[in-house]
Parts: structure tokens; sequence; C-alpha cells
């Protein structure tokens, strides 16, 4: 039967699309221009995406399973800020991580909890959160700027094991972890389930609002950690920090092929994606272009993106 | 030329879908002023016609004649126009308009350019009151019960001065009372010489209001008569008066065992959808139980409602003996009850994942070694393979892109890679090819024949006829009779399903 061996240029670049950007990005970027070659601005690019990229690992579980989080910068101003006046007050990094990460889960379940429980778009629930986080941050730190944090804990941020950045490597343990549990659990699996078809997911047993509910949890997770790569890179407790680092950790998601309407996209494609919006503001920095035409590169990444993703979804769809 | 006599006619209409003739050079012939009836089974073409006529299909072949002239290619938008008014067995009301606006919407009275809100309330008001519908032009659609919207979409056909008036099972949704408004109009309609082109499985509306009938039978027109002709025996034997040919593969020496799973009392109240009422029934071990019925007669409704997708209001289940809860469907699984929905795109697979990740989404928990082992996954996929002979190039392709036979067979061996003592068929071989439909009707017997518990819903009944031990004729929510294998035909089971159901309960 040859209904099952189409292949289509939609498929394809759902497929590798990708990467070859990524190459021509890179190729282009290496030849033209001055200063990207060198090993301390590259490493300089995997820095800068660490903390957002982290937070994009979450945002993809979120956007396969066809929901979305849009709060990420006020939640990692809230978070780090706390985790900074802890670690302040204990001395300690790991109390700090773990004060975090609690706070990162009650967020989560919250957002989750609202979202499932009463069916109100998710868009709307973080949009909520996003004000109200941002709030809650100047509110504890008064709208002072915590600084006097433990070296251990500047160290996440800034500290290098070796020839590699802390930072990356946190960035990349929690890759893995994510990968095994999108990949290898009946967890992964079942994200993929309820963002393609919840109602075929429901009638295998399945329940959608249960596996919303643990991603927006494994979101808060991450955004706790990702709170404190972000703090420790300042060296500070800063409330008005994270700004807008949604719209990068969103954009990641999107450029690396994942869809918004939901069922489809991979942590690898995440990966890469950031890494190309990385290189993008890099090159843009190098080169001295504003900061505000920046943001509108960024705006106009993000709705190619999506156009992408749309139009090969279509051509796909007459391919069958 | 056309017949002055008939406002409407219908020549040798033939539509073909994709696999499937739906008409097959169908007559009609509808004289003004006289209520016409269409009868037919379900899948017989009867909404399809209406659908051609009133522009929403093109036919493929044949023509049709409009008080006396040639009518070529129409849209919706024309047959309105000419006069031709439609009214839809699923309505479609904007709930946050007004009953005015939902009546002129898309056609509003003008002052200029702006919408002429003044004579729009005043002429609907006048409009209702003539009708003797007890609303105010201006009250919101939501404050209307689905009857009354069924009465407004009446109201809205008349205010176009329609001269035939289609009316797609307009009373499946609603109550006596409301019939009683509906059959008025529809009599006062009929004496003013319009003509009414009415779809109803019910006989006793049939033989209340009909002057005309016309019969269709699996796309192919069958008869028309005055109705003084008919009467319910004569006409469910002329709807089903097929012949019937044994192609399928029952094997009646499969051992039918115990009481494996039963159902007693099962209602659903208002509020959870309320689609049916008081259904008990046994399932033995190896036992195929047939569940015919028309279309919309809750069959689907209970099993969905005993699989845990939609809630049940009261009533017991019994596996094995023993008293089952079921409030999910991840419960019901667990017990062993699995269910292939009607819809099995919708229901059935995750379309754009691949055939390993479909088959093994129920069963996940079983190829887990620490983490899962897709390649026991892929030995059970491939074991699936051979027993269902699935076609397919690879198991990682998409299972949208599959044909629809395959696809159900995707569906089935979902569940067969785990435990499944009930499984639930809901319409298991629409729209699918006679070859893989011969090939799923094998499968089922020989899931009875290890001792599963077939529970098998089809709106076709060669299907029900020929795989069912027993058959369950359900109508409007409840059980009207069990038929044995041996005393079930095509007319008692019609019969059945279209007996009337009193709703003073």
């Amino acid at each position: 039967m040859n209904e099952n061996k189409r292949v289509n240029i939609g498929q394809l670049y759902g497929k590798y699309g990708i990467f070859v950007i990524l190459a021509i990005i890179f190729i282009v970027s290496a030849l033209f221009v001055p200063g990207f070659r060198s090993l301390y601005n590259l490493k300089n690019v995997l820095l800068a995406i660490a903390c957002t990229t982290t937070l994009a690992f979450g945002a993809t579980f979120v956007i396969i399973l066809g929901n979305i989080n849009i709060s990420y910068g006020s939640e990692l101003a809230f978070i780090g800020c706390i985790a900074c006046m802890v670690n302040v007050a204990t001395g300690s990094v790991l109390i700090a991580a773990l004060v975090a990460v609690v706070i990162g889960l009650i967020l989560g379940a919250l957002t989750g909890f609202i979202i499932t429980k009463f069916h109100i778009p998710a868009f709307i629930m973080t949009l909520a959160l996003t004000e109200a986080a941002r709030g809650g941050a100047v509110l504890v730190t008064k709208g002072q700027t915590i600084s006097g944090l433990t070296p251990s804990f500047t160290f996440i941020g800034q500290g290098y094991v070796g020839p590699i950045p802390m930072a990356i490597i946190i960035m990349m343990i929690a890759f893995a972890i994510m990968w095994v549990i999108l990949n290898r659990t009946p967890y992964g699996r079942h994200v993929y389930a309820v963002g393609g078809n919840p109602k075929a997911a429901e009638a295998s047993g399945i329940s959608p609002a249960k596996i919303t509910f643990i991603a927006y949890l494994l979101d808060g997770i991450l955004v706790a950690i990702s709170s404190l790569l972000l703090m420790g890179r300042l060296n500070s407790g800063v409330p008005g920090a994270g700004l807008s680092y949604e719209m990068d950790a969103i954009t990641a998601v999107v450029v690396g092929g994942t869809s918004m309407a939901g069922g489809s996209g991979t942590l690898f494609g995440t990966l890469v994606g950031a890494v190309i919006v990385g290189i993008i503001n890099n090159v843009q920095t190098l080169m001295g272009v504003d900061s505000n035409v920046q943001k509108i590169v960024k705006g106009v990444i993000i709705v190619g993106a999506v156009i992408i993703d749309v139009v090969t979804k279509a051509s796909a769809k007459k391919a069958r | 030329m056309a017949h002055e006599e008939y406002v409407l006619e219908m020549r040798d209409i033939v539509k073909v879908f994709p696999g499937v003739r739906a008409l097959d050079g169908v007559q009609l012939k509808v004289r003004p002023g006289k209520v016409h009836v269409i009868c037919g089974e379900n899948g017989a073409g009867k909404s399809t016609l209406m659908k051609i006529i009133n522009g929403t299909y093109v036919a493929d072949e044949g023509e049709m004649y409009y008080k006396g002239k040639l009518i070529g290619p129409h849209t919706v938008q024309d047959t309105l126009e000419m006069g031709i008014a439609m009214i839809y067995q699923e309505l479609n009301p904007v709930l946050e308009m007004t009953i005015a606006e939902n009546i002129w919407l898309g056609r509003e009275p003008k002052n200029g350019a702006f919408v002429d809100f003044k004579k729009m309330y005043s002429d609907t008001q006048e409009l209702l009151d003539r009708l003797n519908m007890p609303y105010k032009a201006t009250q919101k659609m939501y404050e209307l019960s689905i009857a009354g919207h069924q009465l407004i979409e009446i109201a809205k056909a008349i205010s176009v001065n329609a001269s035939v008036i289609i009316m797609d099972e307009p009373s499946s949704a609603i109550g006596d009372k409301e019939i009683g408004i509906l059959f008025e109009q529809i009599f006062s309609l009929r004496d003013q010489g319009v003509a009414i082109l009415y779809i109803s499985h019910k006989m006793d509306e049939i033989f209340k209001i009909a002057d005309d009938i016309t019969i269709i039978r699996d796309g192919k027109w069958i008869e028309t008569g005055p109705a003084e002709d008919y009467n319910p025996d004569k006409l469910v034997a002329r709807m089903v008066g097929r012949e019937i040919t044994n192609v399928f593969p029952k094997d009646t020496t499969v051992k039918i065992g115990d009481v494996i799973f039963e159902a007693k009392n099962l209602t659903q109240v208002k509020e959870d959808g309320g689609r049916f009422r008081n259904i008990s029934f046994q399932l033995h071990a190896g036992e195929i139980l047939g569940f015919a019925g028309l279309v919309g007669a809750g069959r689907s409704e209970v099993m969905r409602a005993i699989f845990g997708l939609d809630p049940l209001s009261s009533g017991q289940l019994f596996l094995n003996g023993q008293e089952i809860k079921i409030r999910n469907t991840q419960e019901a699984i667990e017990k062993g009850i699995a269910m292939v929905n009607e819809d099995r795109r919708a229901y059935g697979l995750v379309l754009g994942r691949s055939i390993h990740h479909n088959i093994s989404l129920v069963n996940l928990k079983k190829y887990m070694k620490g983490l899962l082992d897709d390649k026991m996954i892929s030995e059970d996929v491939e074991k699936m393979r051979n027993l269902l002979q699935i076609k397919i190039a690879h198991e990682n392709v998409e299972a949208g892109t599959l044909s629809g036979g395959n696809q159900q067979k995707v569906v089935l061996a979902k569940w067969l890679v785990g435990d499944v003592k009930v499984m639930i068929l809901d319409e298991p071989t629409r729209g699918i090819d006679v070859g893989a439909k011969s090939e799923i009707h094998k499968l089922m017997t020989e899931f009875a024949r290890e001792g599963m518990g077939i529970i098998m819903i089809s709106s076709e009944l060669p299907e029900i006829l020929g795989m069912s031990d027993r058959i369950v004729v359900m109508q409007e929510g409840v059980i009207q009779g069990v038929l044995d294998r041996q005393e079930a035909t095509q007319e008692n089971i019609m019969k059945l399903a279209t007996k009337g159901v009193k709703k003073d309960e």
C-alpha cells in the first residue's frame, strides 16, 4: 500500500528543517559577523540562553498539550527574589533552592488547577499570574535589590566546572531528565496523546486534566531552577528581572517546531530553537543593532515560525 | 416538461460520496398543500436528498424542477430566495441574540445602511402572535428550551414565505406539547397551500400528518403513494424489504457462557444529558449482543456512560456477578471493559502519532522495564499486525494516513494488547470497505470464541441480524424489546425501533 509512503515537503521540514536553518544561520554568522567565531563568544551564546532554554523545556510540555504559560518573566522574579532572601538569611544555597522549587510547584499547581478545574484559558490564567507574580516580587523585596548572596549561589549562574559554565551543565541535566520523561515514560506518551486528541486520550483511559496539571508542576520546577540561574548570574535578587523572558522561551519552542495547536514537538527541537534564537540575539549585539530593533526582529521570528508551522501542517493535511 | 400539479419534482437523482452511492436514481414529486413524508432506514439517503434540494449538496446526476421550471446548480441562498426553506435536524441558534435577530439573521430589514430594528421587532412579534407562539420578539435565544429553538426555526421558515418547507426530524428533540404546536403549524401551512417535506421515523406521527409517502431504501427510490394506502406494518416491510444474503461469518457453534456483564436500571437524568432511562441487560461470555435502533435512540449514549465517558445518574453495573463502579474511562479499562467508539477519528486515534504510539497507548504500563521498552511495544505491534492483517508499511507511520479499515484495526489492536473481558463496539464497520468489513466480523467471532463478551451497536440491520446472538432494540432512550437470533427479522426490529415511546413518565 503506497498510502503509507507519502512524504512531502511539509513533513520533511517538520523533521529536518530546523537543523538546516541552524546550520545556515551558523555558517552565515561565522563567515560574515566579526567576532562570532571566537570560543569566548560561542560560550557567551550558550550562557545567555541557559536561563530561557531551561524555561523552554517546561514550555515544550505545556505547548505540546495545547496550552501556554506567558508568566515566566514574573515568576522568575518572584521565585528568584524569595530564593535570594532565603539564601541571605540562612546562608544555605540548598535551602534557597528547595524553597524555590516548592514555590515553583505551588505556582504550577495553582495554574494547572485553575485551568483544568474551571476550564479557564491558560492564556488568561497566566496573564493574570504575570501581573500577580510581579507584584509579589516587588512586595516581598519592598522594591529593593537583594544583595549579599553566598558565593555558592552566584556559582550557579556564573561559575565554571572545568571549561564548562555551571549554568550550561544545569540546563543540560534538565534537558536530559525532561527528555527521558517525555520520550521514555507513559506520562510522556500521554502528553502527546492529550495534546493531539484529548477525546481519544480520554477514551483510552487517560485523564487530560491530570496530564495537564502534572505538566504545569514540571513547568513550575523548571521555572524555579531557571530563577536560580538568573539571580545567580545577576549576583542579586532583582524584583524587576526576567522581563519578557517568556518571549524568548516561547520563541525557542515554536522555532524548534512544536506546534501551538498541540500534539507535536520535541525537546531536541526546542534546544535547537533556543540556540537559533541565541545566535540571532548575539549576532545583532555584535553588530551593534539597537536593542529595540532586536525586539522587533524577535517578534517577526515568532510570527514567521508559527506561519511556517501552520502552512506546513496544511500541506501535510493536503497530502493525506 | 414538468407537471404543473407538483411544486417540486426531483428526477433520477444520483449522488456519489467516496466509496458509496448515497442516492441512486431517486424520484420525488411534491404536491402543493400536502404533507409529504419521506421514509427510510438510517442511511437510506433521506437527509442527503433534502440537502440536494436545498443546495447544500450538488447532485451528480438528475434534474430538479421547481414550480415547473428546471433548476440548475443552486446554493442554499438561491433556494431560500426561491421559497424553499429547510429546518435542520441540528439547530444552530445564536444564543446571545434575540428571537427577532435570529429569525432575520443575514437578511435583516434595512433602513439605509442601518438595521431597521423597529420594523424587525414589530414584524417578528406579529409573526409569533399569528403562529400562537408564546414568546416575545425581544427575548434572548438562550432563554428558550431546545423545543423553543425548534419552534423559532419554524417561524423563521414561515417568515420567508416559503412554498416548500423541509423538516428533517423536527420532533426528535421536543416534547409532546411542542409537537402539538408543531403539527398545528404544519396543518395551517398545508391549508395555505405550502408543501411540507417531512422526515420522520415515528409511525404514529407519520400516519397523523402524512398525505403522501415516499419510501427510500439504500439510496434507491422504492415507491410513492397516498398515505391511505399504507399501514405501519406495510410501511416497515417496504422500508426494509431487501434480500438478506448471508455474508456474515457468524459461527453459531461458539459456546455461550455465563453472564459476564450486567447493567441494571441505568438512567441518565436531565442534568447529566438525560438520554436514556431504565436500561437493563445481560451479556454472556462468548456472546455478541447487538444493539439496534434508529440513529439517536440513545444506544451510544448508554455505552459511553458504561465506559465512563459520560456520567451515569443511577443504576448498577455488574462484572462477573460483582457490582462495579465506573467513574471514568480509566476505571472501566482496569476492569477489562473496552470501547471502540463510532467516531474513530475523534475518539479512537491520535491521528498525528504513529501506529506504534497508538497501539501502545492504553497499556503503556505493560511495557515498563524501569522506563518504557519500545522494543517490547514493537513486538506486540508486529503481533497485532499479523493477527489483524493491518496493512501498514511501517509502525512509525502516522495513524491519520491510513484507510478507514486499517484505522479501525489499529483501534482494535490498541485494546487487544491488553486484557479485555467486555468489548463494546459502536458502529465497528461504518465507512469501511467490504473486504475490511468482513475481516472485522471474522475477528469479532474469534474474540467471542475466546470468551469475550461483545456488545455491538450497529445501524445496519443486515449486520445486526448477521452477527448478533441476541438483539436489544432501543428507541428514544428506552429498551423496546430484546429478540433472539431465531426470532429476529428486519421487520420486527424496525417495528420495535419505531414503536413510539410514551413521554409522560
